[in-house]
């Protein structure tokens, strides 16, 4: 019998796959893995769903599953994504979107997925915290860290523009 | 400076294929195929997870040290005096025998409990540290049964422990414990243990209960943050702040302490307790200069 808790997590992922979908491809960078990654996390939360007994956590806990996939298909593929795959498959960033690929590219894992919950998917530090299974006050240090490093490097070049 | 308005537009315009709701209702079909075929598989014999929601102590031997000193641990478990007739003076050997006496685990549907509980030798001389270890342990598991009773929200609670320093006088036997609820703390506890007397060492017995050492040490820790904290401007402790009744007074003769491998005092601190949260549990090294040979 299917419960409460997995119509509620079919309804979320349904609802969100976009999301999920763009959370899996700042990873992945790549269509085909961040489709793999997308359909892999929907496996998960299903068969898994049962451990999520209140269906409010369901959101959080599905963005924790997305980020834990790809990065185990991030470190099942190796860090770097060969030139030719990157531009075989991948969508054509515009020169604007570049900047956000140049920016990501300098954060370390951890560090993009706190600032991409942070600012892309406006989640709060507490369930970013949640997703990553780690202390608030860790996550909240590695932002500010993250941020002031993403200044340093980036304002030169940035007042240079404008 | 950066605008996230134009980088989030950006990462907004990460075209999503119109396979990606396929692939995830793909997903959602396999995971309830691969459940349908594994049912039919366990047929009426499937039985319901076990131990679901109840308390668990589980006994376990010997982590990482060798398998004499599992029959150690079992011959304590069974008879005391076997055991302690085993052991010969000093009270612990050049290699403490430490191990995994009980672990107490459980799980539920928002909270979580690991905590492993670490004994010292086998024999009647260490159970005294075993008492003090056990009644810290027990203060942990009694925090969680708080919150399990409040039934506030998500708790989860990991305690390991580490042997971080050991010669031929001392062993320090660490205690780590995360407790996340909501955000997290993280508790920082080590028992250093003389040899010898197979008894612990508090930090002013170290130090010959000697206030004026004390102080020379508290000195020497203002000293160090007020350095980090005029080299880097992220570091932060509670010393000189507008309120000096909530900074760091000094060392009361309690903390937890160890050595470090060339032998140097090392003070650790609670979360919170001399530092805001973001800093973590914070340690100081106190120079030999100032302490002289401590660990022996």
């Amino acid at each position: 019998m299917r419960s409460g808790v997995e119509m509620e997590t079919e309804r979320v992922l349904l609802e969100n796959y976009d999301k999920y979908y763009r959370l899996a491809y700042s990873y992945m960078k790549s269509e085909q893995d961040a489709l793999d990654v997308v359909q892999e996390s929907a496996y998960k939360a299903i068969r898994d769903c049962g451990q999520v007994k209140e269906q409010r956590y369901i959101g959080t806990w599905l963005y924790r599953i997305v980020v834990n996939t790809a990065l185990d298909a991030l470190r099942r593929r190796g860090r770097e994504v060969a030139l030719e795959e990157w531009q075989e498959n991948s969508w054509q960033p515009s020169y604007a979107g570049l900047e956000l690929w140049e920016i990501l590219d300098r954060l370390d894992e951890k560090e993009r997925t706190v600032v991409v919950l942070r600012y892309f998917h406006d989640l709060k530090l507490e369930d970013i915290a949640g997703i990553l299974g780690e202390n608030v006050n860790t996550v909240k240090a590695r932002l500010y860290r993250t941020l002031k490093k993403m200044r340093m490097e980036l304002e030169p070049e940035a007042v240079g523009r404008r | 400076m950066m605008d996230w308005r134009e980088l989030r537009d950006e990462y907004e315009k990460i075209p999503v294929p119109e396979e990606a709701r396929r692939r995830v209702e793909e997903g959602i079909r396999a995971a309830r195929q691969d459940r349908a075929e594994q049912e039919e598989k366990k047929g009426i014999a499937g039985r319901e997870c076990r131990g679901r929601g109840t308390l668990i102590w589980m006994k376990r031997t010997a982590k990482t040290v060798a398998a004499a000193v599992a029959v150690i641990a079992i011959l304590t478990n069974v008879s005391p005096e076997a055991a302690e007739a085993m052991e010969k003076i000093p009270v612990i050997g050049s290699i403490a025998e430490i191990f995994t006496f009980r672990t107490f685990e459980d799980h539920r549907e928002h909270t979580e409990a690991k905590v492993e509980i670490p004994q010292i030798g086998a024999g009647n001389q260490t159970a005294e540290v075993n008492r003090e270890i056990q009644e810290y342990a027990d203060s942990l598991i009694a925090e969680y049964e708080e919150a399990l009773r409040k039934g506030e929200g998500n708790y989860a609670l990991d305690s390991a422990y580490e042997v971080v320093f050991e010669n031929e006088k001392y062993v320090c036997l660490r205690i780590d414990t995360t407790v996340s609820m909501g955000s997290g703390v993280q508790h920082v506890k080590i028992f250093t243990v003389d040899k010898e007397t197979g008894e612990t060492v508090s930090l002013s017995q170290l130090l010959g209960n000697d206030p004026e050492k004390l102080e020379k040490v508290s000195g020497n820790i203002k000293d160090q943050m007020r350095e980090q904290m005029a080299a880097d401007e992220n570091v932060s402790y509670f010393i000189d702040s507008d309120l000096p009744e909530t900074d760091f007074q000094g060392l009361k003769g309690d903390e937890s302490y160890y050595f470090s491998q060339s032998g140097e005092l090392v003070i650790a601190f609670e979360e919170y307790q001399v530092a805001p949260g973001y800093m973590g549990a914070v340690e100081f090294v106190i120079p030999k200069e100032l302490t002289g040979e401590l660990a022996g």
